[in-house]
């Protein structure tokens, strides 16, 4: 891959270019779409948790219509089959035969929201799991390869637990980033009402395609990070594990298990887009701690003791963070 | 690590200017660190001193001070910021990473390490060095200005072993001035003393010299005393081996010459009695025989022939003279007369170099030296006073600080009523009333000085007109350990300080009669 000093420099136009489209249709929620795009630029699987109608369907949709992606829509529902999402063979009749196509499921798109997935059943849920990990659907014995680029953008509601099936570990671990959607300000939520209350002019453009998102993901994954930015990250990783002892005591008194590796490479990985995005050719270690909440909030699992006091995951990450010495 | 990189790098000539910041403001950090521990130790120093008399404070706290600045600037210059802290110190600033990174990449030419390069470069052009700032913390701070209070409340606060201290000094400031009088008056009355020769002459120069030396080190009264006293002895040594070789050569010589064969031997035998009896015996032959021209002649070849082989000085120039009168002899009145007082003074001057063990007594230079030692005792009693006897060189029982002697010698007519004796080194007792029969109640402790103290009580002073010897054996002083003195060792010597003493006029007049009487009536 030639990459040019011009593309590198590029990169972070690009980013605002895309931004300033998905902003057209999203008002707010800047954050938000600036870790989804981080996630979607590390090649990363999102999962979005935020209660109803703040904007979680339409934020994607607009990202797979700037990103000129394929997007399909998947609401999960208890009663949803694997075979809903993956497709399945069916039987195809002609003039001359009968034989089985196979049907491809909404799996088989560029972006996919998963919506509500904590309200399927686990089955269906891991049936997620081949496509968020390897990029490959499996049916009927054959491997089918997904498109790409591929993301999996879930949501979840954390408000209604009634009838619902939480994520596993191993399945939210599949996950790059958990992204918290918060709810709009006042002045926000007036630009929102007024936008979507009366005919909206303003339409997003298609800025990139999945060519060049691939490419970009290429051009990040290069971008160098030095030792002493990398030795902060994986002493934040390993800080985060209960059984260390040399963890801070946030960590022995509230939390069950740690970040995996996995978590170390989403730190890493996401640091070097967001260095990018800022206009850096180089990550700080601001990067590390600005994605260090999204990469590992749902990693991080509390012991009933954080949870009895009423302690949320990002208050712990914050405490870790600020024990951890540059 | 310190990463090795290029002299020649742009990386290296942009960075420069922050790293002579860098380190200009490490050195100045080591400095305001050294100044407080500075300040912590002069603090400790000079709470030290309200506890005992710090004598040396000032040097303790000049060395140590220096000490420990030479050692905050030794620590400054080792841990001075390498590249790595100067690329910490910016990035800190705003420049987040691009340093560090760029210094790892250094020897990268990749896209992405040029473009990286590139940026953090184009980053530090736009910086000022300014941006890495002077930072003493506070808490150092707030540490100086409060140490600095301290050590001035300390200064101020009146502190009763100052006065100690002040008085150690000046100690010191008279020792050295005492050395520096020795050395140079010293020398004169060496090469005004006739009666040495020039190797004595020599010789007495470099022990003063030597003494001089010594006493600059010296750090105490007791010390100079002891040094001073151990000088005496060396110059007595010296001179007791020089007169004994005289007195051996003039024997030699004198045993060999008919008219002076007995006489010979009796002074080879030490035997002061029997050379009196050879020179009454000759004496009474000049006066009463009648072949006296050939006796003087005899004995004028004797005398002559022993003077020159006699060692220059002392004994040498009273045989000569003797030598040269019997030469001329003439037999009428006036001669006789003459010549039986020049016997006279032969037989003196022979009874009391035989007595003193042979002293040829370069007597200023003694005198200059006991003065000395007087004036250090003084000194040394005056600092005792004030600091509570730690310092004194000796103790009196009755109250009083005393100079004694090796021999308390007590004599008829001279023994005085004295409550407090004062001598010198050599064991010379000076009472303090003459002419009165009466003993000393108390006597100061009788010892070499800057030794050992001890107290004698009840010296019984002997008022007789024999002049009996009293002998205290003391143990311990300075300079060895001290015996007892026969009478015969010591009487010469203080015959001669006391002729010397007359001939300065250092005694009142109608005294000196009394002297001389004393000192005749020792010899009788």
């Amino acid at each position: 891959m030639n990459i040019t000093s011009e593309e590198i420099k590029g990169f972070s136009q690009t980013i605002e270019e895309i931004e300033g489209e998905i902003g057209k249709e999203i008002i707010g929620q800047q954050k938000v779409i600036r870790e989804v795009l981080i996630a979607i630029l590390s090649g990363g699987n999102v999962l979005l948790e935020g209660v109803p109608g703040l904007g979680k369907t339409r934020l994607v949709r607009t990202i797979g219509e700037v990103l000129d992606l394929k997007f399909r829509r998947i609401q999960f529902t208890p009663d949803l089959m694997p075979a809903d999402i993956t497709g399945t063979n069916i039987v195809v009749k002609d003039e001359m035969e009968s034989r089985f196509e196979f049907q491809p499921g909404p799996l088989f798109s560029n972006i996919v929201l998963a919506d509500e997935i904590n309200r399927a059943t686990p089955k269906t849920q891991s049936a997620l799991l081949e496509a968020m990990g390897e990029g490959t659907v499996t049916v009927g014995g054959i491997t089918r390869k997904l498109p790409n680029p591929y993301f999996v953008l879930a949501t979840q509601n954390p408000l209604e637990q009634e009838g619902t099936y939480p994520l596993p570990e191993a399945q939210l671990d599949r996950f790059f980033f958990k992204i918290e959607v918060e709810y709009p300000s006042l002045d926000e939520l007036h630009r929102i009402i007024d936008i979507t209350t009366v005919e909206s002019t303003l339409k997003a453009e298609k800025v990139i395609e999945g060519d060049e998102i691939l490419r970009l993901q290429k051009l990040a994954m290069n971008i160098p990070i030095a030792n002493a930015v990398q030795d902060y990250a994986l002493r934040l990783i390993i800080s985060t594990l209960p059984d260390n002892p040399n963890a801070p005591e946030v960590t022995g008194k509230y939390l069950r298990y740690g970040a995996s590796p996995r978590g170390a490479q989403t730190l890493i990985r996401a640091a070097k887009v967001r260095a990018l995005m800022e206009g850096r050719y180089n990550v700080a270690f601001d990067d590390i701690r600005a994605v260090a909440h999204p990469a590992l909030r749902h990693r991080l699992f509390l012991n009933f003791e954080a949870m009895a006091e009423g302690l949320g995951v990002d208050s712990v990450i914050d405490e870790i963070i600020a024990s951890i010495e540059e | 690590m310190a990463r090795r990189v290029s002299e020649s790098t742009p990386l290296k000539k942009a960075l420069s200017p922050f790293k002579r910041r860098a380190t200009t403001i490490a050195i100045v950090e080591y400095i305001s660190l050294a100044l407080t521990l500075i300040l912590i130790y002069i603090c400790v120093c000079m709470g030290v001193a309200f506890i005992f008399p710090f004598i040396y404070i000032k040097e303790w706290i000049l060395w140590g001070s220096l000490v420990i600045f030479a050692t905050a600037m030794t620590v400054s210059f080792v841990k001075k910021p390498n590249w790595d802290d100067v690329a910490k110190a910016l990035d800190g600033h705003g420049l987040e990473e691009r340093i560090i990174t760029a210094l790892e990449l250094e020897d990268e030419r990749d896209v992405f390490a040029n473009t990286q390069r590139m940026d953090t470069l184009c980053y530090l052009e736009s910086t000022s060095p300014a941006v890495i700032k002077f930072s003493i913390p506070k808490g150092r701070m707030q540490a100086i200005i409060g140490l600095s209070i301290a050590i001035i409340i300390l200064f101020v606060l009146p502190n009763p072993k100052w006065d100690l201290v002040e008085r150690y000094w000046n100690m010191r400031e008279s020792i050295e001035e005492m050395a520096k009088e020795i050395e140079k008056e010293g020398k004169e009355k060496v090469a005004r003393a006739d009666e040495l020769s020039d190797e004595e002459k020599e010789e007495i120069t470099r022990l003063l010299s030597s003494l001089a030396g010594e006493l600059e080190q010296s750090k105490e009264y007791k010390e100079a005393v002891a040094k001073i006293s151990k000088t005496q002895d060396a110059i007595d040594e010296y001179m007791q081996k020089r007169q004994k070789e005289r007195i051996d050569m003039l024997s030699s010589v004198l045993k060999e010459q008919d008219a002076t064969a007995s006489l010979g031997a009796a002074i080879e035998a030490n035997d002061t009695e029997a050379v009196r009896d050879e020179i009454d015996k000759l004496k009474r032959q000049i006066q009463e025989g009648s072949d006296r021209d050939k006796i003087a002649k005899d004995l004028s070849t004797a005398l002559k022939a022993a003077a020159d082989n006699m060692l220059d000085g002392g004994l040498k120039d009273e045989i000569n003279e003797m030598a040269t009168m019997l030469s001329e002899f003439k037999s009428d009145e006036q001669t006789i007369e003459y010549a039986l007082e020049e016997l006279e003074e032969l037989q003196s001057a022979l009874v009391d170099n035989m007595c003193q063990g042979g002293t040829c007594d370069p007597g200023d230079i003694k005198y200059l030296l006991q003065d000395m030692k007087n004036s250090a005792i003084g000194g040394a009693d005056a600092l005792a006073s004030h600091s509570g006897g730690s310092n004194a060189p000796d103790q009196m029982s009755g109250g009083q600080t005393g100079q004694g002697s090796d021999t308390s010698q007590g004599s008829g007519t001279a023994q005085g009523n004295s409550t407090g004796g004062q001598g010198a080194g050599e064991g010379q007792g000076q009472g303090g009333g003459i002419g009165k029969t009466g003993h000393s109640s108390a006597v100061g402790e009788s010892h070499r000085l800057g030794g050992e103290a001890q107290v004698i009580e009840n010296v019984q002073g002997n008022p007789t007109a024999s002049g009996k010897v009293d002998t205290i054996e003391i143990e311990g002083g300075i300079g060895g350990t001290v015996g007892p003195i026969p009478y015969n060792k010591v009487v010469g010597t203080y015959r001669r300080q006391a002729l010397e003493a007359l001939d300065r006029k250092a005694l009142p007049q109608g005294l000196e009669n009394i002297v001389k009487d004393y000192f005749k009536g020792l010899e009788e």
